[in-house]
């Protein structure tokens, strides 16, 4: 372990001791763990308020104006002011409905590039990546399986992809008793892509509590390491 | 009045989004420009919402801490860290050591501490999973977790051998293959579904931006 | 000149007008000592100068007024004239108000001004005590005062009792005072049967009191000043023979009129005048003007009332009967026909009370028409008027007043119960109805109902938790103080991981890398741990790196990392890497930056020094960048499907030939690896969990920490997995042993 110098080491046990008060939530909500959390709230929301400010809204509205003066005070500056101070005005009820506008220009622009990249960038690539030829020639890229290995696994992510999207088509028809109920075709389908949904979230179970498990143990290398350093000397 | 301005808003979502939208399908200057443009305001009006938002946050613990409400020492504490933080780093800039020093040594080991814990909440739950439920779906899920933590983890005997060999293929044949195929079904229809959220909006069937 | 509207009626009159030409309200104030204006006989000048009435013509307004006066007028002409005088002090225009006055009367005298004796402001007490003084010491004033009204007393005694169906304003007087004998007859006789009887109670509108209302005992110093209301007498004969006040002229018979309360009026105070004029003498008139100091019209209009009552009908008309008639809110007394029944009241008027005891020096009080004592401004209604007793004012029994003294009784003329005469709406309710509405009674009950709070039980204490919890924590802790367990490194080389390396191997020196850190610190355990030896692999080969991030907590994780790791390659801010900063927006960031770097990124975060965040495109490290596929690689480190996907969507057709690698936490891999396994991969490499950074780093020769962690992480995960079987074996075993066998 590194010599730590003054501040480094104050801090590092502040870190340790906020590290402990909020790993005591194993044990049961605290005080500890609460102040520990809003503490950190706390920083993060006033961190993340500095550098908006700092390095997005200081640069794009002010600094043309202080470096450059008049020559910088574009339509587009003047605009990008305008719809700033608009938003602004949703912070108070009675003024609300003034920011009406850049809200609704956001939304257009989020809604158009959610659906320009759902389309360009998900839908039909992934759509083509699903129509992998069965030939059993072919040699896949990536892993270079060939014959029925290859055959075998496309087929069962061709299966597992049209009957995980089966499995969320909930259009029924109203039977005699009045129940609404889908055909025997589509249910038979989407019970196989719900075992295939159980497999999938089986394997993202895993890999979170994978992660998780070298979180925890970097925190508590951290823990041993610092104390062990204290008490090295 | 009241319905000629949310038009003027809907004209306004309508108008923007099939600019944005052109400009995935096509490759035109003028449109392209104003694309530019207009998605930079949404990128500067973004930070401002940030802010927006912060000064939201700020107002309800004021707001607690004024009315003492139930757990106002809280309220307290993290309006006293959000303000300290927040005049440091617009006086000093975000970069400023004592702001990184804060960002090191609160909000990363306590943030990590926060995922930290779920490994513990995670194994708990798995433990009751396998422990309760005996249906299919869920001896599928346990299963199929069971030989991926396997095939993830190191042994601590026979790392080499055929056995962890074995289940690290087999692992790899349940992540690659069988979990690719649902987790492309689940992208298509994440896919779609974002695909008709947005055509709601950009036609104004939705408006989540008020009237 | 502009119209003035009458105070009364609201009706538009001439400005010249001084009565109202409707209703016969005087629109100019009468000055003492003028004669009524063009007025009849009695009714304070309702009539505008040189404006003759004619007998029965009417003005409109008040008809009920009217049609009492035709009748009146032919029978009154006599008492018109004996009221008027012929002629008026003033010429044409009778004096009705200086006839009021006996001729040769003073001036009112009153105290002077400013002066108000003690009996006076002290209320009862006072009166009482003024009583009890001793009449050395009564001012001068009120000495003549009682003179004159011993004189007119005389004067009045002396005259024709007046008929008992005209002499109703009498018996008014005479109903405030207190019934000195008991056995005197009822006031109200029921009247003969061929009378028109009185409206019902029930049909009353006003709610009046029933008891007869005591005459207030006026100073006459109240009205010394008070020219613009001057009080007439209209004719009001007091009953000196009835020992019970005389009842109203508009109640029923067979009603006890009892001494009203609230007003102020006392029985006894028609006993008090009676007493101050001496027996067999008239009440004193309203206002408390004696004989000697009341106007002469005044005087006359009672003498006339005397000869003849006046007839005044009811405010509501009989059943069967006309409705009254007349212009002028005036009471023309002399010419009033009494209704029979009314003449029955008045014929069981009571007599002339005596005298009570110590009210002998007791002006004479007066009653007003109720239009005059609205019209009467607040400060002339002093407290000099006689308030009955409390302990003989009755105590209210009902409605919201209930258990006050003074007020005006609700019952039983407003809250007497009576039948509605309309037949009552029956609500029809079906069967389906009543149970909707009873249900709906039910459900507003339950949601009064107060809950009863849960049962609090016992609580379980978390002990899998707690267990879980210990074993992990010992189990990751143990690697670092005994050294062990060891986890050997995984021989099995991750399938992806070749490619990778060798992408990387391939990069062009000449151009950068961009590295977008998308992840929150909660993730920067692992994912330095498995960025790491890609970073030391591109700093290896020696690689000029730029980051970006759309987190704002982004550019200090990516600060931190490239320290940590570029401290052994003496990487340098600002000649080897450079941050480009934050930028907002999520998927707007990542098309705004793939479509323009230069317009998305407007302020970098550690800018070395000479560089700002308009020159930053001109820094060693990103000199020649335009567009995204000038970078020599994007690396995308993310923790979260969303911005992974983000990145794949918005940045991938802008990338042309720019390979885009994935960083990924163990958890996201399955959701982007479809991304990767195509045919046409959006994403051309993926590293993800510590098992391939592991698997990197030994390929790299350099252990980091991944290294560092595996051990512990091997620990946990050991845990954990033993935590999955012993779930299983547990449930296995209850599943087994529960009740109604396995």
């Amino acid at each position: 372990m590194a010599d730590l110098t003054g501040l480094d080491l104050a801090g590092s046990m502040i870190a340790a001791l906020l590290t402990i008060m909020v790993l005591s939530y194993a044990l049961g909500d605290n005080p500890l763990f609460r102040a520990a959390v809003h503490v950190f709230v706390g920083v993060a929301a006033g961190y993340a308020g500095a550098i908006a400010l700092r390095t997005v809204l200081w640069p794009r509205l002010v600094d043309p104006l202080l470096g450059e003066g008049g020559p910088a005070i574009s339509s587009v500056l003047v605009v990008s002011w305008v719809l700033v101070l608009l938003l602004a005005l949703k912070a108070w009820p009675s003024t609300s409905a003034w920011g009406s506008l850049p809200v609704a220009l956001l939304v257009g622009v989020g809604a158009a590039l959610v659906v320009g990249g759902a389309v360009t960038g998900t839908l039909i690539p992934q759509s083509l990546a699903a129509m992998d030829t069965l030939n059993p020639g072919a040699v896949a890229p990536l892993t270079g399986e060939t014959g029925l290995e290859r055959v075998a696994n496309v087929l069962i992510l061709l299966i597992g992809t049209v009957t995980t999207l089966a499995y969320f088509q909930f259009t029924a028809r109203r039977g005699p008793s009045g129940e609404a109920t889908r055909s025997r075709l589509t249910t038979w389908v989407a019970d196989v892509g719900r075992g295939f949904i159980a497999l999938t979230f089986g394997v993202m179970y895993a890999g979170a509590l994978a992660a998780a498990m070298a979180v925890l143990a970097e925190r508590i290398q951290f823990l041993v390491g610092l104390f062990s350093s204290l008490l090295g000397g | 009045m009241r319905l000629r301005l949310s038009l003027v808003w809907v004209a306004v979502v309508i108008g923007v989004g099939l600019i944005v939208l052109l400009g995935f399908f096509v490759d035109q200057p003028v449109i392209l420009g104003i694309r530019r443009i207009l998605i930079s305001w949404a990128v500067l009006l973004s930070a401002a919402a940030l802010v927006l938002g912060l000064y939201n946050l700020l107002s309800v613990h004021w707001h607690k801490v004024s009315l003492q409400e139930r757990g106002w020492p809280y309220s307290a504490l993290l309006v006293l860290c959000f303000l300290v933080t927040l005049t440091l780093g617009v006086l000093f800039g975000p970069d400023y050591p004592v702001i990184l020093m804060l960002f090191r040594y609160i909000q990363v080991p306590v943030e990590a501490s926060l995922m930290a814990l779920l490994a513990i909440s995670l194994t708990v739950a798995g433990f009751r999973l396998v422990a309760r439920r005996r249906d299919l779906l869920s001896l599928i899920f346990a299963i199929v977790a069971f030989v991926v933590l396997l095939g993830t983890g190191p042994w601590l005997v026979g790392g080499g051998g055929g056995a962890y060999e074995l289940v690290r293929d087999l692992r790899n044949w349940f992540a690659q293959v069988w979990a690719a195929g649902g987790a492309r079904g689940v992208l298509l229809g994440v896919a779609l579904g974002a695909t008709l959220t947005g055509l709601r909006v950009l036609l104004g069937s939705d408006r989540p931006y008020g009237d | 000149m502009p119209d003035v509207r009458c105070p009364m009626c609201s009706k538009p009159n001439p400005s010249d007008a001084a009565t109202c030409k409707s209703c016969g309200a005087r629109l100019k104030p009468l000055v003492p000592g003028e004669s009524p204006i063009g007025g009849a006989p009695g009714r304070g000048g309702a009539f505008p100068p040189g404006e003759e009435r004619e007998p029965g013509q009417g003005e409109g307004g008040a008809d009920w007024l009217e049609r009492i006066r035709p009748a009146a007028d032919e029978g009154g002409e006599a008492e018109h004239e004996a009221l008027t005088g012929g002629a008026d002090q003033s010429g044409d225009q009778p004096d009705w108000l200086g006839r009021l006055r006996p001729a040769g009367a003073e001036e009112e005298e009153g105290p002077p001004e400013g002066e108000v004796p003690d009996w006076l402001s002290s209320g009862e007490e006072g009166r009482a005590q003024a009583e009890a003084e001793p009449a050395g010491e009564v001012p001068d004033w009120l000495a003549r005062i009682r003179e004159r009204q011993e004189a007119e007393a005389r004067v009045q005694a002396s005259e024709p009792e007046p008929a008992p169906e005209e002499d109703w304003l009498g018996r008014l007087r005479a109903e405030e005072l207190p019934p000195a004998k008991p056995e005197q007859p009822p006031a109200i006789a029921v009247p003969p049967p061929a009378q028109p009887e009185p409206p019902p109670v029930e049909s009353i509108p006003l709610a009046m009191p029933r008891e007869p209302v005591s005459r207030p005992v006026f100073r006459e110093e109240v009205f010394k000043e008070d020219r613009l209301f001057p009080a007439p007498d209209i004719g009001l004969e007091p009953e000196e023979e009835s020992t019970e006040s005389p009842p109203l002229p508009w109640h029923p018979p067979g009603d006890r009129l009892t001494p009203s309360r609230g007003f102020g009026r006392k029985p006894s105070a028609g006993a008090e005048m009676a007493g101050d004029q001496g027996q067999g003498e008239k009440p004193a008139r309203r206002g408390g003007l004696d004989s000697a100091t009341e106007p002469a019209w005044l005087a006359e209009a009672r003498e006339q009332a005397d000869d003849e009552l006046p007839h005044v009908p009811a405010l509501v008309g009989d059943e069967g009967s006309a409705p009254p008639s007349g212009s002028s809110a005036d009471v023309e007394l002399a010419p009033i026909d009494l209704p029979d029944w009314l003449s029955e009241l008045k014929g069981a008027a009571p007599h002339a009370r005596p005298e009570p005891e110590g009210l002998e020096d007791r002006l004479a009080p007066a009653t007003l028409p109720s239009w005059l004592e609205a019209m009467r401004p607040m400060e002339t209604f002093r407290p000099v008027v006689e308030i009955q007793p409390e302990e003989e004012q009755q105590v209210e029994a009902a409605g919201p007043l209930a258990g006050l003294r003074g007020v005006l009784l609700a019952e039983p003329v407003v809250a007497m119960p009576h039948q509605s005469t309309a037949a009552a709406a029956r609500l029809d309710v079906t069967e389906r109805q009543f149970a909707l509405g009873d249900l709906l009674r039910r459900l507003v009950e339950e949601e009064e109902r107060e809950s009863p709070a849960a049962a609090r039980g016992k609580r379980r204490l978390p002990l899998v938790r707690w267990a879980v919890a210990v074993f992990l924590i010992l189990a990751v802790i143990l690697p670092s103080f005994i050294g062990g367990p060891s986890f050997p490194v995984p021989a099995l080389v991750p399938p992806g991981l070749p490619s990778l390396i060798n992408l990387v191997n391939e990069l062009p020196t000449e151009k950068p890398v961009l590295l977008v850190f998308d992840y929150e610190p909660a993730y920067s355990g692992e994912l330095e741990a498995v960025a790491g030896p890609l970073l030391e692999h591109l700093m290896l080969r020696g690689l000029r790196l730029a980051t970006v991030s759309t987190r704002p907590s982004g550019p200090p994780l990516a600060e931190r990392l490239i320290q940590q790791i570029g401290e052994m390659h003496q990487y340098t801010n600002g000649e080897d890497y450079l941050h480009l900063g934050y930028l907002p927006g999520g998927p707007a960031a990542a098309q705004l930056f793939a479509q323009d770097p230069h317009l998305a990124v407007a302020g970098g975060f550690l800018l070395p020094e000479g560089t700002t965040g308009a020159t930053i495109w001109q820094s060693p490290v990103v000199r020649g960048v335009e567009r995204l596929s000038d970078f020599g690689a994007v690396v995308v480190i993310a923790a979260g499907t969303e911005i992974a996907r983000t990145w794949v969507e918005q940045a991938s057709p802008m990338l042309g030939e720019t390979p885009l690698v994935m960083v990924l936490s163990a958890g996201v891999e399955p959701l982007v690896r479809p991304y990767y396994e195509a045919l046409d991969p959006q994403v051309d490499a993926i590293l993800a969990g510590l098992p391939a950074a592991v698997a990197y780093e030994q390929a790299n020769g350099q252990p980091g920490q991944a290294r560092t962690l595996w051990d512990a992480f091997g620990s946990g995960m050991l845990v954990a997995e033993l935590s999955l079987v012993l779930g299983a074996i547990y449930g296995l075993i209850s599943w087994l042993l529960r009740p109604g066998g396995g």
